[in-house]
């Protein structure tokens, strides 16, 4: 028969009470440092996260504005001078990359290049030489082929930032916080 | 009096998209036809929370709230929307600007 008395005694104390509490008391500070970890890693994703869509919606105000201003121009109503005009796309245009630029802190290469070729697709349209100013005349009454062009890829802009929100969102893209 | 609150984080996005559906989800479009009209037809009081959103894109704002002055008449949508903003008076100025746009159009 046993009892705490003589395991303590023989050593069998350490075995019996000592070692299971010890290894329960590991387990539960391990466990404890990972859900910790997990939790951190989480928020540190989400705040992620959050500037990404932040800076989204700036890229995506700056583009509605300059597209706006490029297509005013265009189609012959224009309510400011085309020097202003010029100042204000260039504005916008340079806003866009700027926000870009800030995306690098959070996506990998290969999303960010992506990005990057996507925003400048827009931009070079948006500012094809001749600048559109110079072909007013020509949008009044026609249907100008820039003017199509300008949409065409004010649209395809769109439907990527539309889609690379979503990815982030739905961790399709992982964010460089993962 | 019917009323219903629109929380536009929690049933719609955080981040607002373009202005039609062809621009990718969450268009200003998609908003007025699948939320905002609907639930202005179906009530008397909408109000609208837009508290927690990114920002509202000129484009958005526009297709979502100044169309919707355009279908339904200024007097309607004063009537029946309530929109709730805080935090955010660019957004709030775009918004109230689009409403009068719409509506000096429309006179």
């Amino acid at each position: 028969m046993r009892d705490g008395w003589s395991d303590f005694a023989t050593g069998d104390f350490c075995t019996h009470m000592i070692t299971p509490v010890l290894v329960s008391l590991a387990t539960a500070v391990i466990a404890g440092g990972i859900t910790r970890r997990k939790e951190e890693k989480n928020r540190c994703n989400n705040a992620f996260l959050d500037e990404v869509k932040r800076h989204v919606v700036v890229i995506r105000e700056l583009s509605d504005r300059a597209t706006a201003e490029v297509l005013v121009q265009l189609t012959g109503n224009p309510t400011i001078s085309f020097k202003h005009s010029l100042q204000q796309v260039g504005t916008h245009v340079r806003g866009v990359g700027m926000n870009v630029e800030i995306l690098k802190i959070y996506l990998p290469p290969e999303v960010l290049v992506a990005l990057e070729n996507a925003s400048y697709k827009w931009a070079n349209d948006l500012c094809a030489d001749p600048y559109p100013m110079q072909k007013k005349s020509n949008a009044l009454h026609t249907h100008d082929p820039h003017l199509k062009e300008i949409q065409t890829a004010h649209v395809e802009w769109q439907k990527y930032l539309s889609r690379f929100v979503m990815e982030c969102t739905t961790g399709k893209i992982n964010l460089k916080a993962n | 009096m019917k009323q219903r609150t629109i929380h536009f984080t929690q049933e719609f996005t955080d981040t607002p998209g373009g202005r039609h559906r062809q621009h990718g989800d969450f268009s200003g479009q998609q908003f007025r036809e699948d939320i905002l009209r609907p639930a202005l037809d179906q009530n008397d009081l909408v109000i609208l929370d837009l508290n927690g959103a990114f920002s509202f894109p000129p484009s958005f704002i526009d297709e979502a709230f100044g169309v919707l002055v355009d279908q339904l008449g200024e007097d309607i949508v004063r009537k029946k929307l309530r929109i709730e903003l805080n935090g955010n008076p660019l957004a709030q100025r775009k918004i109230a600007d689009t409403l009068n746009e719409h509506a000096a159009k429309k006179r």
